[in-house]
């Protein structure tokens, strides 16, 4: 045996790259691969987690982007919080969320009044960009936001 | 193990949609052309690169896959990793136990090593990395071949196709001349002539196809020391010295394939540890690469000090020792760790030869703690191997949520480059192509606990 000590250090780990490896296959089988089962997510913290693909999927299939749905803690905070997707968008400083989700479903004027002031309310030029980008004709680009409080 | 290896990471490559940057647009130019071979004599019409077979095959996969586009890429991708392994394992010859483990760590060491994300994390939209890496491969195993004029021209065939798909094929002949000195006979010496007259070939090729024959500083970003260059500031510093910077991208190359580090010609760890945050997978990075190439370098030395013939482990170790340097020299113009990629394989047989002797050597050591200590050395370096292999699968997660989200501002990327399509054809390859990528359900890393960042990735 102690012969074998230098076969066995380089061998071992290998061996258990091998013996991962061939779990993976099960767990794939069983549709529980850990690096690719997705863990599901609301659309309000799709929207906080960086995931717009997800975001804009969800509106595809009806969701509605000014409905308020619960973001897990860690998320966005250190506590869970109940916003809307675009709010969990700003919140996470994603413009290129912010961007999806309005251009997934194009707002009325009263919807992107709000969401300026929300985006007036972060120190985020990139997301005031983003939605300044998706103002509907007619509407002024100067928002009155007196008596506007984000929601967090 | 390789057919483990080979079927978890295949999967992997399974998962990722097709991707936008680099690919859309080959795919919609690709629908546009009539055929095969117009796709390739028109990739030779004032083209900045001769890479004839790399647009011929993105239009003859096109026009096999029919309405099954994300299969054909991404399973033709899945065939050339399959044979990736195969290939590499093969040319191993494993013949005794003591191979069998040296053949174990040798197959973490090609996946951990950094470069081997190359061959599996883009398709452009087929990964032309992993392709020259299987050309090469199948060169090996043809000059380790009992031989005949079919392996000569077989190796003949397999140079064309990859010099002509891209720059780095012109490896495909280090290979076939440095296996051919090594001793491997497989590939006759008038198999080795032929090859020589086909480089020269390929050379004029160039000069008639192309008008400018070395890129310019100016064509792309460039890393050097700790930082990457914009184009304005390599002209800007190196305009009157290019041969300075082709210097450093050579010597960086090299360094890279060897130590993990630098990565992209940027000497990422030392500034992370300038700056006081060395990420654990960074250490586990560099010990392993480096415990590994003082492992080599130490064999080396061994084997020529002990003489006697050369078996098939030394020359896979002559033949890595060629392929090394004439890799980081076709990385003279810019460094990236995709373009060494092919060199990486080539480390790991060096690596499979230099653990042989490892074993041998520790196994007949006298002195009990000698023996164990020089064991834990040893279960150390394959340990750490073992966790840059297991990371491919975290960074390649990483890659499909990236590229998925990529699909969500495609067509404002094509509007922007005016590469919108104009038919309706193009219009729902486009929204098709979109809508299976958004639909692919991909794990959200951000869920991931965050150890697992610091200590997987490449």
């Amino acid at each position: 045996m102690p012969a074998r000590l230098p076969t066995l250090g380089v061998v071992l780990p290998g061996a258990l790259v091998a013996l991962w490896s061939l779990g993976l296959c099960a767990m794939t089988a069983i549709g529980a691969n850990p690096y690719w089962a997705p863990q599901p997510v609301n659309i309000s913290e799709a929207a906080a987690l960086r995931d717009a693909a997800t975001v804009v999927r969800l509106i595809g299939r009806g969701a509605d982007p000014l409905e308020p749905h619960p973001v897990r803690a860690g998320a966005l905070f250190d506590r869970a919080v109940t916003v809307t997707p675009l709010e969990a968008a700003v919140a996470a400083r994603r413009a290129e969320v912010v961007d999806a989700i309005l251009s997934a479903r194009p707002p009325a004027a009263a919807a992107w009044q709000r969401a300026a002031c929300l985006a007036n309310s972060v120190p985020d030029e990139d997301i005031r960009e983003a939605v300044g980008a998706h103002r509907p004709d007619g509407v002024a680009a100067d928002v009155d936001c007196a008596g506007y409080a984000r929601p967090w | 193990m390789a057919a483990l290896l080979a079927t978890t990471m295949a999967y992997d490559v399974w998962r990722v949609p097709v991707q936008v940057y680099d690919s859309l647009i080959e795919i919609l130019d690709a629908q546009r052309s009539p055929s095969v071979a117009a796709s390739f004599r028109g990739s030779l019409d004032g083209a900045a690169y001769l890479r004839p077979a790399r647009i011929a095959q993105i239009k003859a996969i096109y026009d096999v896959s029919g309405d099954h586009l994300r299969a054909g890429y991404r399973g033709f991708h899945v065939a050339l990793l399959l044979a990736f392994f195969w290939l590499f394992a093969r040319a191993l010859r494993v013949e005794s136990g003591r191979d069998a483990s040296a053949a174990v760590f040798a197959l973490t060491v090609v996946t951990g090593l950094h470069t081997f994300p190359s061959f599996m994390r883009e398709a452009f939209p087929i990964n032309h990395f992993l392709e020259i890496a299987v050309l090469g491969l199948v060169a090996v195993n043809l000059a380790q071949s009992r031989g005949g004029w079919w392996a000569d021209a077989a190796a003949a065939l397999v140079f064309a196709l990859a010099a002509l798909t891209l720059e780095s094929g012109l490896l495909v002949w280090v290979v076939v001349a440095a296996a051919w000195a090594s001793g491997f006979r497989g590939i006759s010496t008038r198999g080795v002539v032929l090859l020589t007259a086909l480089v020269a070939g390929y050379f004029l090729l160039r000069l008639e196809v192309l008008s400018a024959s070395v890129p310019s500083l100016a064509e792309r970003s460039s890393g050097f020391l700790f930082d990457r260059l914009e184009p304005d500031e390599l002209q800007r510093r190196f305009g009157d010295a290019p041969l300075v910077f082709y210097a450093y991208n050579v010597g960086t190359s090299l360094l890279g394939v060897l130590l993990s580090e630098p990565r992209d010609g940027v000497f990422a760890a030392v500034r992370s540890w300038l700056d006081g945050d060395v990420l654990p997978r960074t250490w586990v990075a560099l010990i392993s690469s480096a415990l590994t190439t003082a492992l080599i370098g130490w064999a080396v030395w061994r084997r020529v000090r002990q003489g006697g013939p050369l078996d098939a482990a030394d020359r896979l170790t002559i033949v890595a020792a060629a392929v090394l340097p004439a890799n980081a020299v076709l990385a003279f113009a810019y460094t990236k760790d995709e373009i060494m990629a092919f060199a990486g394989v080539f480390y790991a047989f060096a690596a499979y030869a230099a653990a042989r002797v490892a074993i041998d050597q520790a196994g007949s050591l006298r002195r009990p703690g000698a023996r164990a200590a020089a064991s834990l050395v040893l279960l150390t370096m394959a340990s750490l191997w073992a966790i840059r292999s297991v990371s491919v699968h975290h960074v390649m997660n990483r890659q499909a949520f990236r590229v998925r989200n990529d699909w969500v501002g495609a067509p404002a990327f094509l509007r922007s480059e005016k590469r919108w399509p104009a038919t309706p054809a193009g219009v729902a390859l486009v929204e098709s192509l979109r809508a299976q990528a958004l639909d692919a359900p991909v794990r959200n890393p951000q869920l991931v606990p965050e150890w697992n960042n610091r200590w997987f990735g490449d």
